[in-house]
């Protein structure tokens, strides 16, 4: 990233803060206490900061996954439905296909497993978009739905916990859950990966033969058709990642979080990690520190909401004008 | 009584200046025509009366009165209409609906004052069709006739047409012509941009030349010949500089046998190994869908195409839309065409760039043609001349058998014009075919071994000793047709 | 009870009618050529902005009017970044749904803290059984909406803008206003609709509460093939259906209950496979105009 190019991110993130430091005063908190409340809830102690980093690995890697989407001018607005088809398959192959295997063996295929099932829910609508002419934008929000209802008829029905307590499924088992990192209590191994494959992404999407044609068409599908790319070829490509990506992220949260499948898994990380991407300006490396800022506004929302009395959704009105002043202040311009 | 007066206007968009003091006057009850070649500024001119472009500086008189036209509306406002080469109709509304289209009026619209206000416009201006006939549906010829009646109908007594013949066959031009010389007894200013000048002699009174974007002569058309307005409007001042390739030629490397998809019928070429093959020709005659053919972008409706001799490359006629991707950086754009359906240049080693060897070839390639920029600037921010480079210099990679080259030169400066130039002779000269696509007379003369027109979608060879700027300009402007 | 009765027509009408008004929101923009993805937000301002003046005012009138109102404001920030600032109306509007939820979360949680009891909005009472004033009032949106499309020069204004910017400009038509006014107008529609899901079927306000339906706007106005009457007829449809679901489920069929809240949404995504490639939309759909050179 150039040094002009991170103007529009901070300017951004400035505007925002003021619009919501306004918003503070209007909803009768004072601004500095409410986001002292919530940096201190985000960073004050280890706990804090643990929960965070845990917070910033599913928007990450959808983050990610937007960003190469959005730059492939492909619409994928559907990362939170990806992440529960991921969770709910994950979930499955740990709980039921292969509880007794062992963890070399059942942590990769549990997180591949939710990539796998990603790809697939990214793919209905890129099926749809190169079969059917329908807009990935309607089918992926509504592909949205489905998977979390799905989820819903998994936990009432065929992945519930077999005591039949709750709507659940079973604890995973041990080997199925991603390791701790050595001397910490909460980050797990899926942290990490997520920070990694961000760069991988930056690599596929600014160093790669593949990524310049994934550019290429979102700058300009006119000129990549006359220098011999098939656009569409690309789009269900880019679906298919970012899909995957984002079911990747439902099965690191089974699997590193919350150790089982139950509604309401996700507090809305596919639809903040369009914000991360945008706020990103579709930069897979910039995705690092959007992720680490959302993920800090989600898990110092709570400390805000019991400190500064400030309710915990106001976080989303703030990630909406970071997304409205991302807009407004332009994206990657296409051609003409 | 003059009725429109444009004096001196000018326009710049970006680095092209469009009109460049440019002016015109036009009397009450005057069939006036405008001629120029593309790119001299005749859109941009009546653009400018019919308030759609604002000059930069200039004055607007209609009827005396000095104006500022703030759009359309305020043109229609003072009598002005413009019927648009790509017409301004809806094509998704019927002939009704576009006819009271912007019309003031009650608040309520109902099908059957539609229909009559439609009716008594059809059965006053002579067209034969249904007002609830999607307009989508018509001729093109229709169309015409539907915008001129849609202008006449709203008052206007300055009727502008932008090349309205270009699109129509010679049986309709002939009605044209005859409408154009009824309006005028009735008193209307009709303006009339044509390139052909059978129509000007039949119906124009005086004819205005523009070029770069001023006007060169303004003279009665009684009288006047073919040679003297083809000398106005190409100019003849500069002799060409350079001389076409001195080679050997080979081989067919590129074949079409019948090339048709609108407005092409049946196109034949062959392009041989070392030779410059330039078809001329006026803008809209067919160049575009040819490009697109041979770009493999256009499904052909009959024909064949056959690359006998691979690789082909195309140095596209629109480097703006379809040649670059402005977003892009100039390496990239370099190794762009070589990237796609999977392939892989030979600065990306296993699917990844080698940055190094990425930015030798495009420092190579800045300093072979002289192009400023750094290797990763987005091309956007090029100039057009540089720009262009960078297509040609696309193109150049893989060596090309055939080399297929569509206005070049169009919009850059001297220097960069004759770099380009010598550029594609030097490819001729290694033995590769060149097919050059271009409106540029002068272009087509210096550069060319064979010389083809283009003129409503069909080719006409020229002789050898026809190779003159008169009768090559004679031919562009239907010479061959008639 | 059975099955099939009077009462599943009811259910229909009532399942149907909000959604045909917030289809009637989205119809109006595209059809001047703005696509507005942010309908399900203004739909949830909306809904707010009713339960609130509801329960404050008692007046089910005030409370349908300022739901409008504030669905007219969700359209105009939409408005300003996609037709001033021309950003992307798709990114744009998934931005103005964040927004409207996180914005209709915070101001309900700090308006009704949850120590204070709830009251219920107003309802709005059936005038006959079945015959809601909300169904009627639908019923007269579709027609006006239809009426002014078809029967208006400024109807035909809009038309034209969403068909072919530019030539409707050269004809002096007024794109921009044509834009500003139809977006604004469909944020009126969809705050209505919000409305009426507090005023006449819940009775209440819950976050998120319009759960999708401003996409399945979205997708009927696919499906209607951007004609008031049958973009209507497939809000009936789902309507129908959704009813039916319900009916299925009080008779307690084993069917499992997430399953069948699933179908609307099913239902529509094979609509969009069955009609989105044949519809033709208006052709300068998305298309931002910029006036002058």
């Amino acid at each position: 990233m150039r040094r002009a190019e991170l103007v529009a991110p901070v300017a951004a993130i400035l505007a925002a803060l003021a619009l919501s430091a306004l918003l503070l005063l209007l909803l009768g908190a004072n601004p500095v206490d409410a986001l002292g409340a919530l940096v201190k809830g985000a960073f004050g102690d280890r706990l804090a900061l643990e929960n965070t980093l845990v917070r910033m690995a599913p928007l990450l890697l959808i983050g990610a996954g937007i960003s190469i989407a959005f730059r492939c001018g492909v619409w994928n607005i559907g990362g939170e439905g990806q992440l529960y088809a991921g969770a709910l398959v994950a979930t499955w192959v740990a709980t039921r296909l292969l509880p007794g295997a062992e963890a070399v063996l059942l942590v990769p295929l549990v997180l591949l497993a939710g990539a796998a099932a990603g790809a697939l829910w990214g793919g209905i609508a890129a099926g749809l978009r190169v079969g059917r002419g329908v807009s990935e934008v309607l089918s992926t929000i509504l592909l949205n739905f489905i998977a979390v209802l799905g989820v819903a008829w998994a936990v009432h029905g065929p992945l519930q916990e077999l005591s039949g307590a709750y709507p659940q499924s079973d604890t995973f088992p041990a080997a199925a859950r991603l390791p701790m990192l050595p001397g910490s209590l909460r980050v797990h191994a899926g942290v990490l990966l997520a920070m990694v494959l961000p760069v991988a992404i930056w690599i596929l999407l600014f160093r790669s033969a593949a990524g310049l044609r994934l550019r290429a068409v979102g700058l300009s599908p006119e000129a990549s058709r006359y220098a011999g790319i098939y656009p569409l070829r690309e789009t269900v490509r880019v679906l298919l990642i970012s899909g995957g990506l984002a079911g990747l992220a439902g099965a690191v949260e089974v699997s590193g979080v919350t150790g089982r499948l139950f509604e309401n898994l996700s507090p809305g990380y596919g639809f903040t990690g369009i914000a991360v991407a945008l706020l990103a300006r579709l930069h897979p490396l910039g995705v690092l520190p959007a992720a680490l800022l959302f993920a800090a506004l989600a898990s110092g929302s709570g400390a805000m909401q019991r400190i500064a009395g400030v309710p915990a959704v106001t976080v989303q009105v703030i990630e909406a004008f970071v997304i409205f002043f991302s807009v407004g202040f332009a994206l990657p311009r296409r051609n003409g | 009584m003059l009725r429109v007066e444009l004096t001196e206007l000018r326009k710049r968009f970006g680095s092209v200046q469009a009109l460049d003091g440019a002016g015109l006057e036009i009397a009450a009850g005057e069939v006036h025509a405008l001629l120029g070649e593309n790119g001299a500024g005749k859109t941009t001119l009546v653009r400018a009366l019919y308030g759609v472009v604002r000059p930069d500086s200039g004055s607007i008189r209609i009827d005396g009165e000095l104006v500022q036209l703030r759009g359309p509306r305020d043109a229609l406002e003072l009598g002005v209409g413009l019927v648009h080469q790509h017409f301004m109709l809806v094509p998704e509304l019927s002939v009704a609906e576009n006819l009271a289209l912007g019309e003031r009026g009650g608040l309520l619209l109902g099908p059957r004052a539609l229909r009559s206000h439609a009716a008594g416009i059809l059965e006053r201006y002579d067209l034969g069709f249904r007002p609830d006939l999607r307009v989508g549906e018509l001729s093109v010829a229709q169309k015409q006739r539907l915008e001129i009646a849609r202008a006449l109908s709203r008052g206007v007594e300055i009727l502008v047409l932008d090349e309205p013949t270009a699109v129509l066959v010679p049986s309709e031009i002939d009605s044209l012509l005859e409408l154009l010389s009824r309006l005028r007894e009735q008193g209307c200013s009709v303006l009339f941009i044509s390139h052909k000048l059978d129509e000007i002699t039949a119906v124009c009174d005086r004819v205005t030349v523009l070029r770069n974007g001023r006007n060169v002569a303004t003279r009665e058309v009684p009288g006047i010949e073919l040679r003297e307005l083809g000398e106005l409007m190409v100019g003849s001042e500069l002799p060409p500089p350079g001389q076409p390739p001195r080679t050997q030629v080979g081989p067919v490397v590129l074949r079409a046998r019948g090339l048709t998809t609108p407005p092409l019928v049946g196109v034949d070429l062959e392009l041989r190994a070392g030779e410059v093959f330039a078809i001329a020709g006026i803008d809209g005659n067919g160049q575009t869908p040819l490009e697109e053919v041979l770009a493999g972008v256009r499904v052909l409706e009959s024909g064949s195409l056959e690359l006998v001799q691979p690789p082909l490359a195309l140095i596209s006629g629109d480097r703006q839309r379809t040649g670059l991707v402005l977003g892009l950086g100039l390496d990239e754009n370099l190794v762009l065409e070589e990237a796609a359906r999977g392939g892989a240049p030979p600065e990306y080693r296993f699917g990844l760039v080698r940055p190094r060897e990425l930015r030798r070839s495009a420092s190579a390639a800045i300093e072979r043609l002289g192009i400023r920029a750094a290797p990763d600037d987005p091309v956007r921010t090029l100039s057009g001349g540089n720009q262009q480079k960078i297509c040609v210099a696309r193109a150049l990679r893989r060596d090309p058998c055939a080399l297929i080259a569509v206005n070049p030169t169009r919009g850059l400066d001297v220097r960069a014009t004759a770099q380009v130039r010598d550029e594609l002779r030097a490819q001729a000269e290694r033995g590769a075919g060149l097919l050059l696509i271009s409106t540029d007379l002068d272009e087509v003369l210096e550069l060319a071994n064979r010389i083809a027109v283009l003129f409503r979608g069909q080719l006409y060879p020229v002789a050898p000793a026809e190779h003159t700027r008169e009768r090559i300009g004679e031919l562009m402007l239907g010479g061959a047709a008639a | 009870m059975d099955l099939f009765d009077l009462g599943l027509v009811f259910a229909t009408l009532r399942l149907a009618a909000p959604l045909a008004a917030a289809a009637m929101g989205e119809l109006l923009a595209e059809r001047s050529g703005v696509l507005n993805i942010g309908i399900e937000g203004m739909m949830l301002c909306g809904a707010l902005a009713a339960f609130a003046i509801g329960t404050a005012t008692g007046s089910p009138v005030l409370a349908s009017l300022a739901g409008s109102l504030t669905g007219v404001a969700a359209a105009a920030l939409f408005a300003v970044f996609v037709l001033w600032r021309r950003a992307d109306p798709i990114v744009t509007g998934t931005a103005l749904n964040l927004f409207a939820l996180g914005a209709t979360g915070s101001a309900y949680r700090l308006l009704y803290p949850p120590e204070v009891p709830l009251s219920d909005a107003p309802a709005v009472a059936d005038w006959l059984p079945g015959l809601n004033p909300f169904v009627v009032g639908t019923a007269l949106l579709v027609v006006g909406v239809g009426a002014f499309l078809s029967y208006t020069r400024a109807g035909l204004a809009v038309r034209a803008a969403g068909e072919r910017a530019e030539a409707a400009h050269s004809q002096g038509v007024r794109v921009a206003a044509a834009r500003w006014g139809c977006t604004l107008a469909g944020g009126a529609c969809a705050g209505l609709a919000g409305a009426m899901l507090v005023l006449w079927i819940s009775n209440t306000f819950v976050e998120g509460m319009t759960s999708g339906r401003g996409f399945v706007a979205l997708a009927l106005v696919l499906f209607g093939g951007y004609r008031p009457g049958r973009i209507v007829l497939g809000a009936l449809l789902f309507g129908a259906a959704n009813a039916l679901q319900f009916r299925l489920q009080a008779l307690g069929l084993e069917i499992p209950y997430a399953l069948l809240l699933m179908t609307p949404y099913l239902l529509t995504l094979l609509v969009l496979a069955l009609f989105a490639g044949r519809v033709r939309a208006p052709s300068d759909l998305a298309r931002p105009f910029i006036a002058r050179e």
